[in-house]
């Protein structure tokens, strides 16, 4: 914050905490992307609650979203996927999703560069954003970042006889989800090994009902794997949530078996092909 | 009174269009001020709304094709000035889409004042062009209330730069105003500006280098000084407003700055065709 400093000095800043990182040493975690356009998406499918985790490893960056105890979404980006990563241990902190998300929008539609900082407990996250053919413009960013809690581990039983696996086309199952009727109350997502192999039911205050069928030899399926028939109900609320993940994501995985749980994911093509994607877990409604 | 102007080149006609849809989504009303060599259109909200004061200045020697008028007082500064719904306005504009090959503005005074838009137009189906009429209602401000409409003087900045390219800054304006209430502008005379937002959970700062130096006014404190700083705190939705209503695609803004008092906008849209946009400063 080089810069944000001689604007300090001038009396225009009063925050001097958010200032804090002057010197380029001592970093807990520094990133660069040559492109934000996918982590941007990424932060804005995430963006429904905003309260944000963010974990850094060696590994890669994994941002966690939860609202209350029924949905979790994580956005999952690997080191490869940055042209700079470089991290101290394991780095946590907790941050406002909205405000990553309009600071990363500061320059919507052009394309922009990245640079992330982060010096350790306390400091804020900075970010220094520079679009790619104006060399004379560019942003500095430092959000305040908050401590967090554990997250809560979902986890579908990976040996679990029932455990049914479906890949699906994104851009497809996006107009599937699109035919349904948008104000139902719940979806019933079914899958089974005989027919109707995957289907979709939204179920509306006035008992209202639109399904979708897809047979697994249709060609938005990409695999198909189901040993038994699991049906489970879910918030159609919470199904929204996933919507502006649906819609960046070429390529969507979903997971369940017998007691329910959705797991979602949402693959989203990068630049540089590396993986980045979304996933989400969603509890099921009790059945009564 | 008599007030004639006729536009026959479709891209002014087009420009003309866009300022009036501008000054629309500013104000349900602007008052227009004919004299012998400009016509100024102002838009300006009752006090307690957000939209800014933003004025047109136009020179009808060069954007009318043909141009008369007869003000009320003919000795000295003949006047006319008018109150005119500018949606309306626009409304009765909107054929000017679809190329038109002229445009007539005529004062006329049907069982009211109207201002008569004459359009003639193509038409997509056939080759023969249609000719569309609309009588907007205006009223006529009398000689004894013009001091209340007063044209706003252009206010003499310490410093003001060229910022080119303001399709990225409304972007930015506009994600900051969701963060931030005011936003201060703070700028060299080496050519930098920066836009500054800090609120207790984000500091926000975007700096543009290398900015032309349009003009500098230098106080007697900074004479002496090697660069000389201007820098001036706005309310953020009132800036954003500016920028979203702006309709014309216009490549290049010049940002005046008056230290802690506003900050003057303006746009030019051709020779002698000015949007201008004046900010006060607010405190934090």
């Amino acid at each position: 914050m080089q810069h944000s400093k001689t604007l300090y000095e001038k009396g225009l800043l009063k925050n001097l905490k958010m200032l804090t990182q002057r010197q380029y040493s001592n970093f807990k975690f520094v990133a660069r992307l040559d492109q934000i356009k996918t982590f941007y998406t990424g932060i804005k499918a995430l963006n429904f609650e905003n309260n944000g985790k963010f974990q850094i490893s060696e590994e890669g960056l994994r941002v966690t979203v939860e609202e209350g105890n029924c949905v979790q979404a994580n956005l999952y980006m690997t080191a490869t996927c940055f042209a700079e990563f470089h991290v101290v241990d394991t780095v946590t902190f907790g941050l406002n999703m909205n405000i990553i998300s309009e600071c990363l929008g500061l320059f919507a539609g052009i394309p922009c560069s990245l640079k992330m900082f982060y010096k350790g407990n306390g400091a804020p996250l900075v970010l220094v954003l520079r679009p790619n053919d104006e060399p004379d413009i560019s942003a500095e960013c430092s959000i305040k970042t908050t401590n967090v809690d554990e997250v809560i581990d979902y986890n579908l039983d990976e040996d679990s006889a029932s455990l049914n696996v479906v890949f699906i086309r994104g851009p497809a199952l996006a107009s599937l989800i699109q035919e349904l009727n948008k104000a139902a109350d719940e979806l019933r997502i079914t899958l089974s090994p005989r027919t109707p192999h995957f289907k979709i039911e939204s179920l509306g205050v006035m008992k209202t009902e639109t399904f979708v069928e897809v047979a697994k030899t249709s060609d938005m399926i990409m695999l198909f794997n189901c040993r038994e028939t699991t049906s489970a109900c879910y918030r159609n609320t919470e199904m929204r949530m996933t919507h502006k993940a649906l819609a960046a994501a070429t390529k969507v995985a979903i997971k369940t078996d017998a007691s329910g749980l959705l797991e979602m994911h949402f693959m989203m093509q990068s630049e540089e092909q590396a993986e980045v994607y979304v996933q989400f877990y969603i509890m099921p409604l009790a059945d009564i | 009174m008599k007030f004639r102007a006729m536009m026959q080149d479709p891209e002014y006609m087009r420009e003309f269009l866009y300022i009036i849809q501008t000054l629309s989504k500013l104000a349900k009303a602007c008052v227009m001020k004919i004299s012998m060599d400009k016509v100024y259109f102002v838009a300006n909200e009752e006090s307690g709304s957000t939209a800014p004061l933003v004025w047109v200045e136009i020179d009808p020697k060069q954007y009318f094709a043909e141009y008369t008028m007869q003000g009320v007082d003919s000795e000295n500064d003949p006047h006319i000035v008018l109150n005119i719904p500018t949606l309306n306005l626009g409304t009765a504009l909107s054929l000017l889409r679809n190329n038109p090959s002229y445009c007539k503005l005529k004062l006329t005074n049907l069982q009211f004042p109207c201002l008569t838009v004459d359009i003639d137009a193509a038409t997509k189906s056939s080759d023969k062009s249609r000719r569309a009429m609309h009588h907007v209602p205006v009223d006529v401000i009398p000689r004894c209330d013009w001091p209340h409409f007063a044209v706003p003087t252009i206010p003499e900045c310490k410093l003001v730069l060229n910022v080119p390219s303001n399709r990225l800054i409304r972007g930015l304006i506009d994600k900051i105003k969701n963060l931030s209430p005011t936003i201060i502008f703070y700028a060299t005379s080496a050519g930098e500006m920066n836009l500054v937002a800090e609120t207790d959970m984000a500091t926000i700062t975007t700096r543009y280098q290398n900015l032309e130096l349009h003009t500098i006014n230098p106080s007697d404190g900074d004479k002496s000084k090697e660069h000389i700083e201007a820098s001036c705190s706005v309310d953020c939705k009132k800036t954003a407003l500016f920028f979203s209503a702006l309709q014309i695609p216009s490549t290049e803004l010049s940002c005046g700055i008056a230290d802690d008092r506003l900050i003057h906008l303006e746009v030019n849209v051709r020779d002698g065709v000015t949007i201008h946009s004046k900010l006060p400063a607010v405190c934090i």
